[in-house]
């Protein structure tokens, strides 16, 4: 509990939280992701993968909002990793692992952000491994906002963390990997 | 921003967090609450009533999401409440304080309760005070599960916090103040 807690008050640190600039885009449009983060717990402290698949799985309505068997299935495994959900298909979804690449100044990370921003233009969410605190979370990819920035969400227990400087904190990371998905046509 | 910290930390620790049982219900509707939430900010530590009033506004789309005129205003004071919006009428819409007794044993919770579900029925959100750390943060009911719980959310910077257990709290409390409002 205590490196959980340690992980969000890192999180909070590198996210613009108080005295930020307010949001300036116009664009009162629903996204029903927002309803299915906000309804989503992560149920145990190292279930974050698993977690972030479910989300995506409620997002694409394949599941119910109790929907919680990857989760209970993974309890606190703590040497799972994307390669776990990699061209797995779960309830005609196929989860693809991408750009497992050395973090360094090589890191390709035009790429990255153009695949993103792919992603989200095709009305895909986009799962990313992010640096916080000493470890890594899992977020999902939910936007580019007009200045071109990503926000990503995710889960602390019932609560919703929400980053508006995704490619900020990948660009001090030298990187990162991502998974993305595929939904058959008849979904 | 300990402080703030500190809070968040109490508030987590009254709500269940990890390996809490799953959601049940199965309500796979849309709220577009959810979005106005997640899009907006609570940009000062004490600003957290106006950031509420906000975000109702913004619910009625009467305001964008990048309106903040309210927590500009407010910036971090200190000795602000309900009162402050009470009988206020902002963009159309006009706030009300309720709930203004004594938190003790004759703190009619029954009928703050029923109250705010009036409100939910009618499709309107609830603006809700809620203890944490020595002090109250201000939260907004959007709903009501099918075992009879509210669902409270409030922002912590960007952050969107989640207590599905705001009854409980409330009850240990008892009792806290509450605004509700009327739309044209």
């Amino acid at each position: 509990m205590k490196r959980i807690l340690s992980t969000l008050i890192m999180v909070i640190s590198i996210s613009a939280l108080f005295e930020a600039s307010a949001q300036t885009r116009k664009n009162n449009n629903y996204d029903f992701f927002d309803t299915v983060v906000n309804n989503h717990n992560q149920i145990f402290p190292y279930s974050g993968i698993p977690s972030a698949i479910e989300m995506i799985l409620k997002y694409c309505k394949v599941v119910n909002f109790n929907f919680y068997d990857l989760q209970n299935e993974w309890q606190n495994k703590v040497d799972g990793s994307f390669r776990d959900f990699d061209n797995r298909k779960v309830f005609g979804i196929t989860f693809s692992q991408k750009f497992k690449l050395p973090r360094d100044e090589n890191f390709t990370l035009d790429s990255l952000f153009q695949t993103i921003e792919n992603e989200l233009k095709s009305g895909k969410k986009v799962i990313i491994s992010l640096q916080v605190d000493t470890g890594w979370s899992i977020f999902v990819i939910y936007k580019q906002t007009p200045d071109g920035e990503f926000v990503s969400y995710n889960k602390f227990g019932s609560h919703t963390i929400i980053l508006r400087n995704t490619k900020e904190i990948v660009r001090k990371t030298n990187g990162t990997e991502i998974m993305t998905y595929n939904i058959p046509p008849l979904l | 921003m300990k402080r703030i910290l500190f809070s968040l930390i109490l508030v987590i620790a009254t709500s269940p967090i990890f390996l809490l049982k799953a959601q049940t219900i199965k309500v796979d509707s849309c709220d577009f609450f959810d979005t106005v939430v997640n899009n907006h900010n609570q940009i000062f530590q004490m600003s957290c009533i106006p950031s509420a009033i906000e975000m109702i506004l913004k619910y009625y789309n009467v305001v964008d999401f990048d309106f903040y005129d309210l927590q500009n205003e407010w910036k971090d004071k200190a000795d602000g409440s309900f009162r402050n919006f009470d009988k206020k009428e902002l963009y159309g819409i006009t706030f009300f304080q309720k709930f203004v007794l004594p938190r003790d044993k004759n703190f009619p919770i029954d009928s703050l309760f029923q109250t705010i579900e009036n409100e939910l029925k009618s499709d309107k959100k609830v603006v809700i005070s809620l203890p944490a750390d020595r002090g109250w943060h201000m939260f907004i009911i959007c709903k009501q599960t099918p075992e009879g719980e509210f669902v409270s959310y409030s922002k912590l910077g960007s952050h969107t916090l989640i207590l599905r257990n705001t009854k409980e709290i409330v009850r240990k409390s008892n009792g806290t103040e509450i605004m509700t409002y009327s739309i044209p």
